[in-house]
């Protein structure tokens, strides 16, 4: 039985495709077999995210415009054997897709893949209807900042509105000594404005800088960005995984404990 | 007292409530502006039938499904009688 996730926020530059990469790629490890679609045409993002930017030969529009078949667009991770990229077009734009031939090509994409990731392209015009034609889940991005909260609540509408109402909260770049001191909204406090399911709480955390400028999502040993992608991927599997308390690491011997903490 | 007051001045707090009171007027179309306006309209309508504590009118809306919920208190006749 596979899924089609799409992952979406309204605002940009909350983390959408970082979240894309890492739920990917922590699927795809614990044996899944996952595709990863770039559905923002004209904005190629995903592709650099992955490290997979240099092997690209056809895309999304190529496969719905009917210019090579969809195995052909396909680029397979070779370090993750379960994971596939379905890249999006550089020199078109939105116009190019129609909401009718994303459902073809999710439903096409649903034959082969456990699960189906959309990375939707910021702001509420066509490329995020496109995205969000074909999916039977919706993860919320958002940052607890006034902006981002607010594009979030505004997605969430327009979501239900099209009858996608298995949405779920993923919180991004958390920084827990400033909500410690009442300078940054908690994860409670977004989820009382927002009213919506919690899937994952992110700190902010400069490993996932590091991994996305290697390209290679999941690179790094001790990072607790990585672990919480990996708690959302068992949660996206139905296991029941506790949240981490965003306090922790309080103190030098927190954060060491933190850091041998499995 | 103090230390509540310093932790009401925080920044995160005063996002929160701005946010509360934004997106549930952004959730019906319709203004912050626009409901000070329907508070103060509800008021004056009530108010020429009964009295009301008019500092303790409350309005509140829900989503699911989308209600809005307004809590006058009326006052006490006695009070009535203390202003004759």
């Amino acid at each position: 039985m596979s899924e089609v996730i799409v992952i979406t926020s309204g605002k940009g530059g909350v983390g959408k495709t970082t979240t894309v990469a890492n739920i990917g790629t922590g699927l795809a490890m614990m044996g899944k077999k996952v595709v990863v679609v770039d559905t923002d045409i004209g904005l190629r993002n995903l592709d650099v995210v992955l490290g997979l930017e240099n092997r690209i030969v056809y895309n999304l529009v190529d496969v719905v415009s009917g210019s090579c078949r969809l195995r052909q667009a396909l680029i397979k991770d070779k370090r993750h054997p379960e994971l596939y990229l379905l890249p999006s077009a550089q020199t078109k734009d939105k116009s190019a897709v129609s909401p009718e031939q994303m459902i073809k090509l999710t439903d096409e994409l649903r034959e082969e893949f456990d699960f189906i990731l959309l990375d939707c392209p910021a702001g509420i015009e066509q490329g995020f209807r496109n995205a969000i034609a074909g999916a039977d889940k919706a993860l919320v991005v958002t940052t607890p900042e006034v902006s981002a909260i607010r594009d979030a609540d505004r997605i969430i509408g327009l979501l239900e509105a099209n009858d996608l109402r298995d949405i779920h909260l993923i919180i991004n770049r958390l920084r827990p000594d400033m909500i410690l001191r009442g300078d940054m909204m908690s994860v409670d406090d977004v989820i009382e404005i927002l009213a919506v399911n919690l899937i994952g709480t992110l700190p902010d955390d400069e490993q996932i800088v590091i991994a996305t400028n290697q390209g290679e999502p999941f690179s790094s040993k001790n990072s607790r960005a990585e672990e919480e992608y990996r708690n959302i991927c068992k949660r996206l599997l139905g296991e029941d995984v506790p949240f981490m308390d965003i306090r922790q690491k309080k103190g030098v011997f927190g954060r060491l404990g933190g850091l041998f903490r499995k | 007292m103090k230390a509540f007051q310093i932790v009401k001045k925080r920044s995160a707090g005063y996002a929160r409530e701005r946010m509360k009171l934004l997106l549930v007027s952004e959730r019906i179309d319709c203004s912050p502006q626009m409901m000070k306006m329907l508070r103060n309209d509800l008021i004056h309508t009530v108010k020429k039938y009964v009295l009301i504590d008019e500092e303790q009118v409350h309005i509140k809306i829900t989503q699911e499904p989308s209600v809005i919920y307004v809590k006058i208190p009326v006052q006490k006749k006695r009070k009535q009688l203390d202003h004759d």
